[in-house]
C-alpha cells in the first residue's frame, strides 16, 4: 500500500469521527434537546439580532468599500498602495480581542473619543451593543471587501478600457459596460461571505454584546454551556446554528470562490485618469478609511505608556503567549499536515472516489462551525473525559479542524500544478518516496506551505470561542487574557497583551505574504 | 490497423528489449507492435503525426496500458510493473525538468538516491562539455532555451543506469551541427553500454545516420 494511504486512514477516520459525534451528540443521542425553546420569545430574539446584525455588518462593509476599492484600482498616483492592500490583510486576519481593546480604548466609558461622541449624539453614545458590534464587523470586514472588490477592479483588461476610451463611453456608461459586469459577479458571493462570518462571530458579540437582548446564536450557545450548564438548550441552539450557517454555506459556495489572499496585483496596463474632483474626493475618502483602520491599534500604545511599564503584568503576558504559541503552533503544524495530505490525494487523477473522499474531508468543516462541533465533542464526551484535564487536546484538535478548509484550499492548487506537471517526470525518475519528498516535492511547494502556515498560524492564535469552551484558566490564552484584562477594565495591560498579539500575528502575516525566492543549487543538500 | 515493422538488424544474439505483438488503443485508434532489439541497439521510430510514436514509447515505459501482447526487457515481463519500477529511462517531448529546481539537481536526480558515482557524474560532466552545456548547471530550467534543454534532458536520460532509454524527439530544438553530434554521441553511448535506445524522430537522415533499426509506423 502506498504510503500516503496508510496515513490517510487514520486521518480521514479522525476527521469525518469528529464531525460524525458532535452531530450525534446534536440529535440527543446522550442528553436530550431542549425542544421547548421553540417557543420561546428569546429563542427568537436572539435569532432575529443574529440575522439583523450580520445582515447590517454585511451591507456596510461592502457599501463602504465600493468606492475605496474603485479608488485603489483606478488612482495610480495614490500613495501607500501597496501598503494599505498589506494592512487590509492583517485587519481581516486579525484577533478581533485585539480590535475589541482598541474600540474600548477609543469608544469605550472612558474612550479618548467618547465625550466628543456624547456631544455629538444627544441621545447618548455607548460603545456596548449594536454600535459597537457593526463598528467591530465593518473594521474587520471592509478590508476583506476592498481587497476583492479592487482586484475585481484591476482584472479589467487595458484592452477594454482603451476601447472603451476610443468609443469615448464615459462616465455612467463605462461603469455600466465595463466596471458593473466585472463587479456583479462577486457581490452576492462576497456579501454572503462577510454575512456568514458575521453569523457565526462569537468574541466580538460576547465582548461588546451588552446584554441579553444583543446576543447571538454563537454567544447564547456558550453561555448556555459554560454560564448555565445547560447542555440540552446547547445542543438545541447548536443544531439551529448548524443548521443555518450550514445552509447558508451551501447558498453561497453555489455563488462563486473569492480570491481573498492574492497578492495585491503590479502595474496593470493603460486605464482612465480619475477626473481631478472625483480623485481628490476618493483620496480624502482612502485618509479616511484609513484612519478608521489604523486608529484603534494605533490608540493601544499611549494607553500601554500611560500605565507604566513596571506596572504591566509582565510574568502573565509571557504565560499566555506561551499556551497561545504552543496551542496555535501545534494546531497550525496539524492542520498544515492534513491538508498536504489530504490535497496530495485529491490531486491524484486517477483516482476520483479517493479525490472526493479526501476533498470532502478537508472542506466539510466549514460547514460545521467550530462552535458547534466543540459543543458536540464536549457534550458527547463530557461522561468519558475529564475536561479539566483534557481540554487542552481538544483545543489542539478542534483549532486544526477550523484551519484545516483554509490550509487545504490555499495548498491543492499548488500541489494539483505539482502532479499535474511532474508526475510523469517522477515516475520515470524512479524517485524514492522520501527522497522524492524531500528534494522535489517540498522545495516545489515550499511558496505555498509558508503561506499556509502563515494563515494557520494567525486563526488558530485568535482563537476565542474554541478555547472559550474547553479551555482552563491555567491555560489561558493571550485573547482571553485580554478579554479578562478588559472586563476588569484593566485597559492598559490589555492593550499591552493586544499589541504583543498583534505583533504575533504579524509574523503569520510576513509568511503569508513572503515571495517565493530564486531557488539556489545548494537547495536540499 | 496493423502497423508495418522492418526489422534489419540479424539476430546474432538474444534480445534486451522484446516488444510481442502488442496491442494498443488510444482515441478509437488500434496499433500493433512487433519488436526485437539487441544490447546496443539503436532503433529510430518514424511515422507521420499522430501515428502512435508517442503512445508506443508511453506504453513502454508504463503510462499508457496495453491491450494485449507483453513487454520483455532481460527476459522480465513488464506489463504488470508501474512506471516506477520499469528500468527505462524516458525523454518526454516537454517537461523533462522540475522548473524549482537548478539543472545539477535535476541531473543528479536521475542517478539512485540522487547520488551519482564519481564516474557516473565524469560521464555527466564531459557530455555536458561535448553538447555546449558545461557552464548551465547551476542555472535554474526556466533561464534556459529549449535548445539547451534538450540536450541536457538528453545527456540525463541516456547517462541514467537503465538498460532501455526512450527518446522522443530529442533533437527538435537543436541545429544541424549540434545535431549530429549529439547523435553520434548517443549512438557511441548506447554501443558502448550495451544500452538499447527507441528514438523518435521525423527526420529521415536520423535513420540513415543512427539506426540499426528502423521502425516505421
Amino acid at each position: 500500500m502506498k504510503p500516503d494511504r496508510v496515513l490517510l486512514w487514520p486521518v480521514l477516520l479522525l476527521l469525518f469521527g469528529s464531525s460524525a459525534l458532535a452531530l450525534l451528540a446534536l440529535t440527543g443521542w446522550q442528553q436530550p434537546t431542549d425542544l421547548h425553546l421553540w417557543q420561546d420569545p428569546w429563542f427568537w430574539q436572539v435569532l432575529r439580532f443574529t440575522f439583523w446584525q450580520a445582515l447590517l455588518s454585511a451591507l456596510f462593509s461592502v457599501v463602504l468599500a465600493l468606492p475605496l476599492a474603485r479608488v485603489l484600482a483606478l488612482d495610480s498616483g495614490l500613495p501607500g498602495k501597496a501598503a494599505f492592500l498589506r494592512w487590509c490583510l492583517l485587519c481581516f486576519v486579525m484577533p478581533s480581542l485585539i480590535l475589541i481593546t482598541g474600540l474600548v480604548v477609543m469608544f469605550g466609558h472612558s474612550g479618548w473619543l467618547t465625550p466628543l461622541l456624547t456631544r455629538l449624539f444627544h441621545s447618548g453614545w455607548s460603545l456596548y451593543g449594536l454600535t459597537g458590534i457593526l463598528l467591530a464587523h465593518v473594521f474587520l470586514n471592509l478590508p476583506l471587501a476592498v481587497r476583492v472588490l479592487s482586484a475585481q477592479w484591476s482584472s479589467i483588461p487595458s484592452s477594454a478600457w482603451k476601447m472603451a476610451a476610443q468609443l469615448q463611453l464615459t462616465g455612467f456608461r463605462r461603469f455600466l459596460l465595463l466596471e458593473w459586469p466585472a463587479l456583479r459577479g462577486v457581490l452576492p458571493a462576497l456579501s454572503g461571505f462577510i454575512f456568514l462570518l458575521c453569523f457565526n462571530s462569537f468574541a466580538v458579540v460576547l465582548a461588546l454584546g451588552g446584554g441579553p437582548g444583543v446576543s447571538t446564536l454563537e454567544v447564547a450557545i456558550y453561555q448556555a454551556l459554560k454560564y448555565q450548564f445547560n447542555p440540552s438548550e446547547a445542543l438545541f441552539l447548536a443544531g439551529v446554528q448548524l443548521l443555518l450557517a450550514g445552509g447558508l454555506f451551501w447558498l453561497i459556495s453555489r455563488w462563486g470562490k473569492l480570491q481573498w489572499l492574492a497578492a495585491p496585483s503590479g502595474e496593470t496596463g493603460w486605464q482612465p485618469s480619475l477626473p481631478g474632483v472625483v480623485r481628490w474626493l476618493g483620496r480624502g475618502y482612502y485618509l479616511l478609511v484609513l484612519l478608521f483602520l489604523t486608529l484603534p491599534t494605533l490608540s493601544l500604545a499611549p494607553a500601554v505608556i500611560s500605565r507604566g511599564w513596571a506596572r504591566l503584568p509582565w510574568s502573565q503576558l509571557g504565560l499566555a503567549s506561551g499556551w497561545s504559541l504552543i496551542f496555535a503552533l501545534a494546531a497550525s503544524l496539524l492542520a498544515l499536515l492534513m491538508a498536504l495530505l489530504l490535497a496530495w490525494v485529491a490531486a491524484e487523477p486517477a483516482r476520483r472516489g479517493w479525490s472526493k473522499l479526501a476533498e470532502l474531508a478537508a472542506l466539510h468543516h466549514l460547514v460545521v462551525p467550530g462552535m458547534v462541533l466543540s459543543v458536540g465533542l464536549y457534550i458527547f464526551f463530557m461522561a468519558q473525559i475529564n475536561w479539566l484535564d483534557w481540554g487542552w487536546v481538544a483545543v489542539i484538535w478542534l483549532n486544526a479542524l477550523v484551519a484545516l478548509p483554509f490550509a487545504f484550499s490555499q495548498l491543492k492548487p499548488a500541489v494539483f500544478v505539482y502532479r499535474s506537471s511532474y508526475q510523469k517526470l517522477a515516475a520515470s525518475l524512479q524517485l524514492a518516496p522520501w527522497l522524492h519528498w524531500q528534494r522535489v516535492i517540498l522545495p516545489s511547494l515550499q511558496p505555498a506551505l509558508l503561506r499556509v502556515t502563515g494563515l494557520c498560524l494567525v486563526l488558530t492564535l485568535g482563537d476565542f470561542a474554541i478555547f472559550g469552551i474547553f479551555g482552563q484558566a491555567e491555560h489561558r490564552t493571550l485573547p482571553w487574557l485580554i478579554h479578562e484584562l478588559a472586563g476588569a477594565y484593566r485597559l492598559g495591560e490589555a492593550a499591552l497583551a493586544s499589541l504583543w498579539l498583534l505583533a504575533l500575528a504579524f509574523t503569520g502575516l510576513w509568511l503569508l505574504e513572503k515571495k517565493p525566492g530564486r531557488c539556489r543549487a545548494e537547495w536540499g543538500r | 490497423m496493423w502497423t508495418g515493422v522492418a526489422l534489419l538488424s540479424e539476430l546474432n544474439t538474444s534480445p534486451l528489449l522484446y516488444v510481442n505483438n502488442l496491442r494498443l488503443r488510444v482515441g478509437g485508434h488500434d496499433w500493433h507492435h512487433h519488436l526485437q532489439v539487441l544490447p546496443g541497439e539503436l532503433v529510430v521510430v518514424m511515422g507521420a503525426s499522430g501515428s502512435g510514436k508517442t503512445s508506443l514509447l508511453e506504453a513502454l515505459a508504463g503510462f499508457l496500458p496495453i491491450q494485449s501482447g507483453s513487454i520483455l526487457i532481460e527476459g522480465q515481463a513488464m506489463e504488470q510493473l508501474p512506471p516506477e519500477q520499469r528500468p527505462i529511462s524516458l525523454l518526454f517531448q516537454q517537461q523533462n525538468f522540475f522548473e524549482h529546481l537548478p539543472v545539477i539537481e535535476n541531473l543528479q536526480l536521475g542517478f539512485p538516491k540522487a547520488r551519482p558515482n564519481a564516474a557516473q557524474w565524469q560521464a555527466v560532466l564531459d557530455a555536458c562539455q561535448l553538447l555546449q552545456v558545461e557552464g548551465l548547471l547551476q542555472r535554474l530550467p526556466s533561464e534556459l532555451s529549449g535548445g539547451q534543454k534538450q540536450r541536457l534532458a538528453l545527456i540525463r536520460t541516456v547517462l541514467r543506469p537503465q538498460p532501455v532509454v526512450l527518446l522522443d524527439e530529442p533533437f527538435s530544438a537543436l541545429d544541424d551541427a549540434m545535431r549530429q553530434t549529439a547523435g553520434q554521441w548517443l549512438k557511441q553511448t548506447i554501443k558502448v553500454a550495451g544500452q538499447v535506445a527507441l528514438l523518435v524522430s521525423h527526420r529521415q537522415e536520423d535513420a540513415d545516420t543512427l539506426a540499426d533499426q528502423l521502425l516505421l509506423i
